[in-house]
């Protein structure tokens, strides 16, 4: 089910990424792509942010194909699959393929194309190609030693690898996540008030559930879904009416589901299972993002990541369990988005109360982030967060309230709005389609009922939960802002690190972890203290973080005596190994978390802001300054996962000059994100029409501001008409004299703020020209993908502005163009080599302003285009004469590429040889208003310029009089003007033509065409206006001339404008509308007249009068 | 989600209210009355100057500047084939309709006031041609105190004349 009410966002989103995809493909292809992390950056943005969007949207096939790509250039990343040409091939292809579906989807809101042969294909590299790494790519986001203790559940999940493994595993994740959020919901649904809203909740998801069931073709299931939602709203309707619909279905359906798939609730009986399955994904997920992490990481370490991968197995192993304690899981991460999506999930963590309590009987269900998804709605995200936060305090309130309550009905009271406030976030969660927070949501008000006396101990589980999750939402109470989102190098540096805590050092870290969390009476008390208190603590002076563990380390070396509490601590966390030491492990990171005192958290903390920094940098600098204490350097980096600080980072990042940090890579990830957000921020996106009805409005502005100028003329008139009439004395003129001079100075003004605005205007609607550039690397290499052609295509003046409008109909004219050049004007290698020329052709675009116009030229150093060729292939054709031929300059001749049909090619070839483009090119030009010139030295090479105008609403023109009709001319058609007699007209053939420097020229009288009366005009001089319509010049008989000006096109409506020689029409400074003549329609309708004259000339003078009757009334046989 | 649905609700109970009554634009053109549903009607302007433009169909009497839009103004009279007046009115009006986007002038002799009319009382168009209209054009007739009052399909009106222009193309 595809969300409609996104997908135009969708589109012009992943339009965008597919560019910036192609690009970063093709410079893939040129080699610069292994080796160049920022190229496999960009293509794992795009790709990613692609399936992102596509999966949120519902687009499956879109969000399919990019998975896919994506797992294919992982391999290629690693450098486990080369990059062959094959390869590259095939990601251009899956590029092309989504291009083409989003195509699909833009036009009939449906995708068609299927992608099963590509996903196939795909998968036969990845397999194929894939095999000295044993593991399918998802695997890897931390080094291989760690697969080891993972491989049983990878087995398990590989079973299910039929053709769509990949797609099946997301519907079952999805039903995993749906199906207990359904189940919670109606449970809730026999309490709640508010059924109906329950109702539609539930509505909503079974809807998604629906959309994968379809993907996937399991039918039954999805009309099993159908039914449901069928049962739904029949209910809600009864609901509606005021009667008690019986809502037993809701368990019915559910329990049918959960028996034919009983995967579904494993997620919530057996956590682990779920967790793993999520963990393997998102790990998945942060590799994707984060490719380069791991290796930066292991970069400074050196050798020593092998035997962090060991341990880190170790350590595994000891756990025992497949379960990570630092199962970091990011969210998917929009590369445009800010940090907010960066979020980091942990796996369920218990959360002990105020003390640290043992593990409660009922698990916290799983929350993850959900945030990222609303890339596009900023504001609803905003509105969420307030929401959330104004819950969060209330329940805070609620719990504060708590121990207090001494009745156990005002307990209960207070439960009882708790879980109020729970039940509205769930819904506002439900809005966001936060189906996880959704469901922690309806998880929470079943712990709450459940609770019993440990009431507050389970408020504040979840509250944590969440606030973890969520920091955002901590916000509200906060004056400072929170640590918030995870420096995108976090979750793989945590993992690193973990390792980092060799077997020996486990101990003193687990110590020195517990130390933050046990020692001082003051920090317990604070970690019972509601979050809120970390936030200063999270912000505390931002120091080098070098400078942070050296205090700390000397710190430690002070504190002797707590140095000892946290080995004990330390034994404690380690003797009970196993499940529990896993659970203690987190217990002990989830606390330091909440440890509020400054001191200890500082040194902790700033290393979490430099990321990998923190192993790297801080390690030799810790033991120099703290000998007697080597180990305290290990804690710190767990704490890096859990608190991920990137605002800080940045501000640091700006703020830091510190040697140490030069240099360092994590750094790069967040400035990036800071230089895209800057971009991402100077730009919006605004409906077309607005700018529109803008720039109609400034167009209505220079039409009063020539009316204006017209009464100032108007008053100048009546001024001298006084001063003559009435015999007014100058004295007595006087004040008129000032008011006229006040007045034009005003029109001045006037004059000068519009022109301005106009300008500013049109310049909304200008882009820079890159935008069309960018398409065509990939157009030349495609064009010599299959020849021995190489070619260098340069860009220059890309930051070139102009009117979107006019980069979008300039686009095919360049294509053809471009193609023409490859595959005519360019020779092959070989040949070019052999005429000494270097064998890489150059293939120039550049584009720059000239006054009003924008030019746009396409070079290439080919063979340049022979006129005697051209002559020779044009009398072949039969197109001209010889006589016609011989007459031309070369200039003329090198234009009959553009004819219609012509074309010098032997043989029609893949790409060119109909004697189409051209044509196209001219066309399309023309339509613009443009003109496009052809200059050529045969063996040097080609050069094409085209010259449009810089926007097409605004254009000079001629405003000239026929009859008592003003009519307008776009001054990019109009040659000339002349003056003619009436005698220099003669007939050739019955057409009107004049002589002109030795040619003739035909000409048309406008008043004819259009039967305009002109019974008062003077038939013996009249003006011709020479206009061109790029192959032909034709003259245009007027009454008057009537002189230049600027005016505003608007358009007319269809029917008056088809057939009748009219493009537009505009409003004059006086109000009144002057037509706009499309000049190449009006020369069309001028020859079909004459055509039909000769015609009827050749007939009999009999039959012609017949027939010129019968055909001169139509027009009036309508009216009578 | 509820709030949709109450105001789904209400615009079902606003349209019910609307399909009790109608509010109509009464117009003359000769001796007959027609009318067209209020909503359309965007404005109602005296004759503005028209420019005329060449080589459009007969019924085209020009277009209009309305504040800075170019708006086509159709001679209904021309349009329905009704009876021709000899002079054209000096005094005529100009009814701006909204055809589904498209704004549109119709020149009509006179405007009278606008009529509320029981949906009810519009019958379908007797199948005999009034007023030498082509029924086509007609979407239904209201007897109002003694005279009939004939309500235009502008939507047909405007669309019929795409056709013909369409066919007056071919045709050349």
């Amino acid at each position: 089910m595809i969300d409609m009410s996104m997908l135009p966002d969708f589109i012009t989103e992943a339009e965008e990424h597919l560019e910036e995809l192609e690009n970063s493909l093709l410079q893939l292809e040129q080699g610069q792509g292994r080796e160049n992390k920022e190229v496999m950056d960009a293509l794992f943005r795009s790709v990613h942010t692609i399936k992102g969007a596509a999966q949120f949207v519902g687009i499956d096939r879109v969000a399919g194909l990019s998975h896919k790509l994506e797992n294919l250039l992982d391999l290629i990343r690693k450098g486990s699959q080369p990059l062959t040409p094959a390869v590259t091939d095939l990601l251009i292809e899956g590029k092309d393929r989504i291009a083409q579906l989003i195509n699909e989807l833009q036009r009939n809101q449906a995708e068609e194309t299927e992608v099963d042969d590509l996903l196939a294909r795909i998968k036969n590299i990845v397999e194929g190609g894939g095999e000295e790494i044993a593991v399918p790519p998802q695997e890897d986001p931390l080094p291989q030693a760690y697969e080891e203790p993972r491989k049983g559940t990878l087995a398990e999940e590989s079973m299910s690898e039929e053709h769509d493994e990949e797609l099946y595993s997301i519907f079952l994740q999805q039903l995993k996540e749906n199906i207990p959020f359904l189940y919670a919901q109606t449970v809730e649904l026999s309490l709640s008030v508010d059924k109906q809203d329950v109702l539609y909740r539930c509505s909503d998801s079974i809807k998604s559930l629906k959309s994968s069931a379809n993907y996937m073709g399991y039918e039954k299931l999805a009309k099993h879904y159908t039914d449901w939602q069928k049962e739904i709203s029949g209910a809600v309707e009864q609901l509606s009416v005021g009667k008690m619909p019986n809502l037993g279905f809701m368990q019915d359906y559910i329990d049918e589901i959960i028996r034919s798939f009983p995967q579904a609730m494993e997620g919530y009986s057996q956590e682990e299972t779920e967790r793993i399955a999520k963990n393997k994904q998102q790990n998945n997920e942060i590799d994707g993002l984060f490719p380069e992490d791991p290796h930066e990481e292991a970069e400074p370490e050196g050798n020593s990541a092998s035997e962090l991968d060991k341990a880190l197995g170790f350590i595994f192993d000891e756990e025992d369990g497949p379960a990570m304690p630092l199962s970091l899981a990011a969210g998917v991460v929009d590369d445009e988005e800010e940090e907010e999506p960066e979020e980091e999930e942990y796996p369920p963590v218990q959360i002990a109360g105020a003390a640290a309590a043992p593990v409660s009987g009922r698990e916290l269900p799983r929350l993850e982030c959900e945030l990222f998804e609303d890339e596009h709605d900023q504001e609803l995200v905003a509105i969420f967060l307030r929401k959330l936060q104004s819950e969060l305090r209330f329940l805070r309130e609620q719990e504060a309230a708590l121990p207090v309550a001494v009745d156990k009905r005002e307990v209960q009271a207070l439960l009882e709005r708790c879980s109020e406030a729970v039940g509205r976030l769930a819904s506002s969660a439900n809005y966001m389609e936060y189906h996880s927070l959704a469901g922690f949501c309806g998880e929470w008000r079943q712990a709450l009922k459940e609770s019993g006396p440990d009431a507050v101990g389970t408020l504040r589980r979840f509250i944590n939960e969440l606030l973890r999750v969520y920091p955002q939402a901590a916000e509200g109470e906060a004056a400072l802002p929170l640590p918030t989102p995870q420096p995108p190098a976090a979750p793989a540096a945590a993992s690193e690190v973990v390792a980092a805590v060799s077997e020996a050092e486990f101990d003193s870290a687990g110590g020195m972890i517990e130390s933050f969390l046990s020692p001082p009476p003051a920090v317990e008390e604070k970690i019972a203290a509601p979050p809120k208190l970390d936030i200063p603590v999270s912000t505390t002076a931002p120091e080098p973080p070098s400078a942070a563990v050296e205090e700390k380390a000397e710190k430690q070396n002070d504190d002797s005596a707590l140095f000892a509490r946290l080995s004990s601590a330390l034994d404690l966390s380690i003797a009970p190994r196993s499940e529990s030491s896993e659970y203690q492990m987190d217990n002990v990171i989830e606390r330091i978390m909440d440890t509020s005192e400054p001191e200890e958290t500082v040194p902790v903390q700033k290393p979490v802001e430099k990321a990998s920094l923190a192993p790297v940098a801080a390690v030799p600098l810790l033991e120099k300054a703290a000998k007697p204490a080597p180990e305290p350097e290990p804690p710190a980096p767990p704490k890096q996962a859990v608190e991920p600080l990137p605002e800080e980072a940045e501000v640091i990042a700006a703020a830091e000059e510190e040697p140490l940090h030069d240099g360092m890579e994590d750094e790069d990830a967040p400035k990036k994100n800071e230089v895209k957000k800057l971009t991402a921020k100077s730009s919006i996106r605004v409906d077309a029409e607005k700018i529109d009805y803008l720039m109609n409005q400034v167009g209505e502005l220079v039409v009063s501001r020539a009316y204006f100028a017209q009464l100032v003329n108007e008053m100048r008139g009546l001024q001298l008409l006084l001063q003559e009439r009435a015999r007014l004395t100058k004295a007595e003129l006087k004040p008129l004299h000032e008011f006229a001079f006040r007045l034009s100075e005003a029109g001045v003004h006037l004059g000068r703020v519009s022109n301005e605005l106009q300008e500013g205007v049109m310049k909304i609607r200008m882009l820079p020209i890159d935008q069309l550039f960018k398409r065509y690397p990939r157009l030349v290499r495609d064009l010599t993908h299959r020849t021995d052609k190489d070619i260098r295509l340069v860009t220059k003046g890309e930051e070139t502005e102009l009117d979107k409008m006019v980069i979008e109909s300039i686009s095919d004219p360049l294509i053809h163009i471009i193609r023409n050049a490859v595959d005519h004007g360019i020779e092959t290698v070989s040949e070019r080599k052999r005429l000494g020329k270097p064998g890489q052709a150059t293939l120039t675009l550049e584009a720059y302003h000239e006054s009003d116009h924008i030019v746009v030229e396409i070079t290439d150093d080919g063979r340049g285009i022979d006129p005697k060729r051209i002559k020779a292939k044009a009398l072949e054709k039969g197109m001209f004469d010889k006589e016609e031929l011989d007459r031309m300059s070369e200039m003329d001749i090198i234009r009959i590429i553009m004819e219609p049909g012509f074309s010098t090619a032997e043989k029609t070839t893949e790409t060119s040889g109909r004697g189409v483009g051209m044509d196209v090119v001219r066309k399309n030009v023309e339509r613009l208003n443009g003109m496009i010139e052809i200059s050529s030295k045969v063996g040097q090479g080609t050069k094409m310029r085209i010259k449009i105008p810089l926007t097409m609403a605004i254009i000079q023109a001629l405003m000239v009089r026929v009859g008592k009709e003003k009519f307008t001319v776009p001054l990019t058609s109009v040659e000339e003007t002349l003056r003619i007699f009436r005698h220099e007209i003669s007939q050739i053939e019955g057409v009107d033509v004049i002589y002109i420097r030795d040619t003739t020229m035909p000409i048309f009288r406008l008043g004819k065409i259009y039967s305009i009366d002109r019974s008062e005009e003077d038939e013996d001089k009249m003006f011709v206006v020479v206009v061109s319509t790029g192959t032909q010049e034709v003259g245009l008989v007027v009454d008057e001339l009537l002189g230049q000006e600027e005016v505003v096109i608007k358009p007319l409506a269809d029917y008056l404008r088809s057939g009748s020689g009219f493009g537009g029409a505009t409003i004059l400074g006086d109000g009144g509308i002057s037509l706009i003549l499309d000049i190449p329609e009006l020369v069309k309708i001028a020859g079909e007249d004459q055509a039909e004259k000769q015609v009827r000339r050749s007939q009999s003078f009999k039959r012609k009068r017949r027939r010129g009757g019968e055909e001169d009334q139509p027009p009036q046989a309508v009216v009578h | 989600m509820p709030e949709a649905f109450t105001s789904e609700q209400r615009r079902f109970a606003d349209r019910e209210e609307k399909e009790q009554l109608m509010q109509l634009v009464g117009f003359t053109i000769g001796k007959e009355q027609f009318g067209v549903d209020i909503l359309m009607v965007q404005e109602i302007i005296r004759s503005a100057p028209i420019t005329s433009v060449p080589n459009s169909p007969e019924f085209i009497e020009g277009v209009i500047n309305l504040r800075g839009n170019i708006i086509p103004v159709i001679e209904l009279r021309k349009r329905l084939n009704l009876y021709r007046k000899e002079s054209a009115a000096k005094d005529a009006w100009i009814l701006i309709l909204d055809i589904g986007g498209r704004v549109t002038g119709f020149i009509v002799d006179s405007v009278t006031k606008v009529l509320k009319i029981m949906e009810s009382s519009i019958d379908q168009p007797p199948d005999v041609v009034m007023a030498g209209l082509a029924n086509r054009y007609i979407k239904g007739v209201c007897d109002i105190g003694g005279s009939l009052l004939i309500l235009l399909d502008f939507n047909r009106i405007l669309m019929a004349d795409e056709l013909q222009q369409l066919s007056s193309i071919s045709g050349e």
